[in-house]
């Protein structure tokens, strides 16, 4: 039976009984909703993947705690959400803001590829996210991307970000609209 | 259609949350309408382009490899699984009676052996110290390998484990046995004082003795502490019982700096100088230091 088929609850109680390889799984289900849920907090992709990580090993530090009548999602996303917290207010540097682009701190990941072409994609692609993210409110940006990157429905944004679901629905009508007319006078721009 | 629709709408066309009704309309209005399509491609264009970045910048298997490697070793010491929940119920059933039995341990009359050497050291402390009659310089360093070794004078033996204690021994007596554990003098006729650490077991005459705490504990530096009131003529001063002089003494504890306050000003703890009967103002000249060749007593911690 693939592990794709397996339910968050069945592979959190396989990891439970002592498998934790398990963990292995749904770290790999949802490392990229944490993964993007933090980019619309933080400007350093190093900071995103150890947070990320941070988040995981810190999950499964708490497996015994989690409801199983709740959703994984939105406990995995509370955990990142309080490290982040932590993290920034530890370390000023990362305090969500609308700085200048150029001011972006890029570090390359230790586990990056090697290949300096695929790095200089990475690289880009990164910049050029922090630069679409930070066009956008504050507000607007952890909605916009559970949705957007993630295709997380509507009422589980909800839930996880602890809004009304009208509340999202419009943010995530306000990201996009912003995000068009910020590309075009990007464009225009450039 | 010729009213445009809510862009809020327009920006939802490829969102698969939009019900199948709103999205008939919308695309038969875009069928007709150039500013409206102009609109929509704009918005999907904006929001691919912002999917394929992050799909770039995000790879695969970092995040997971990163993450189980640090559960692999979390889990080799403790697993969060059912049987450790069992096990720390058993923990917590036992907890209150190991509690009861190290409390009756800690304040049995009994003394607990506090040391358990795993090094001895052994320094000539004296200028007149001899080994198998043999004069040794003050400092050196006494290699222990051939026993029984005769010790003449004084010499500070460190024992270095989870603590670190030193003795002084002062006289005359015979090494048998300096191997772990087990420090063993025979024919002494010598002193044994601790000047460092809480307790030593050592055999003396065939007969086990503990060299206990003595009421002054000596061989440490006592050092002014910077702003203190009365200048202290030296920077460091080192008080013996037994010696004739200040002796450099190679001991393996830290030092423990010492406030000293040179004046008649009421001290946080007790501390009594014995001045010699001739002195008239014994700790109030602050140029005067004032341990120097006085004897010492301190009450308290």
């Amino acid at each position: 039976m693939n592990n794709e088929n397996f339910s968050d609850n069945e592979l959190i109680k396989s990891v439970l009984e002592g498998d934790i390889e398990k963990f292995g799984d749904l770290i790999e289900r949802y490392e990229k909703l944490v993964f993007s849920f933090l980019l619309a907090r933080l400007k350093n992709l190093q900071e995103v993947e150890d947070i990320a990580q941070e988040t995981f090993v810190k999950a499964f530090r708490h497996l015994k705690s989690f409801d199983c009548n709740k959703k994984f999602t939105a406990w995995l996303l509370t955990i990142s959400r309080n490290i982040l917290i932590d993290h920034v207010r530890k370390n000023s540097r990362s305090v969500p803001s609308t700085d200048l682009v150029t001011e972006v701190l890029l570090k390359d990941s230790e586990n990056e590829d090697t290949n300096p072409q695929i790095m200089n994609l990475r690289r880009e692609s990164w910049r050029r996210v922090v630069e679409m993210i930070n066009s956008l409110p504050e507000e607007v940006r952890e909605p916009f991307v559970l949705r957007v990157v993630n295709e997380m429905a509507y009422q589980d944004i909800a839930e996880a970000l602890d809004l009304p679901l009208q509340t999202v629905k419009n943010r995530i009508f306000k990201a996009r609209s912003m995000l068009r007319e910020k590309r075009d006078q990007y464009e225009e721009m450039s | 259609m010729k009213k445009c629709p809510d862009k809020k709408l327009l920006f939802s066309l490829d969102d698969p949350e939009l019900s199948i009704d709103d999205r008939v309309k919308l695309e038969s209005h875009l069928q007709n309408c150039v500013k409206c399509r102009k609109l929509a491609a704009e918005a999907r264009a904006a929001e691919e382009e912002f999917k394929s970045r992050v799909a770039t910048a995000f790879v695969p298997g970092i995040i997971k490899n990163a993450a189980m490697q640090q559960i692999r070793l979390a889990a080799k010491s403790k697993a969060p699984t059912e049987k450790s929940e069992r096990r720390s119920t058993w923990f917590w059933i036992l907890a209150p009676g190991i509690a009861v039995i190290l409390f009756a341990a800690l304040f049995s009359s009994k003394p607990v052996h506090r040391h358990n050497a795993v090094m001895v050291n052994c320094h000539a402390s004296s200028e007149n110290s001899k080994v198998n009659n043999q004069s040794i310089e003050f400092g050196h360093q006494i290699q222990m390998q051939q026993l029984p070794m005769k010790l003449e004078g004084n010499f500070v033996f460190t024992m270095v484990a989870t603590h670190t204690s030193s003795f002084e021994h002062s006289g005359v007596s015979e090494l048998i046995d300096a191997s772990f554990e087990n420090l063993e003098f025979a024919n002494a006729s010598a002193t044994f004082t601790l000047i460092s650490g809480n307790q030593i077991r050592v055999k003396i005459n065939g007969q086990n003795r503990e060299i206990d705490i003595c009421p002054m504990r000596v061989g440490r530096s006592l050092r002014p502490r910077q702003g203190v009131r009365g200048q202290v003529a030296s920077d460091s001063v080192t008080v013996h019982e037994n010696a004739s002089g200040p002796a450099e003494l190679n001991i393996a504890s830290a030092p423990v700096e010492l406030e000293i306050i040179a004046s008649d000003t009421p001290l946080p703890v007790e501390v009594n100088v014995t001045a010699p009967a001739s002195s008239e103002k014994p700790v109030t000249d602050e140029t005067v230091n004032p341990f120097l060749d006085k004897p010492l007593i301190l009450n308290g911690n």
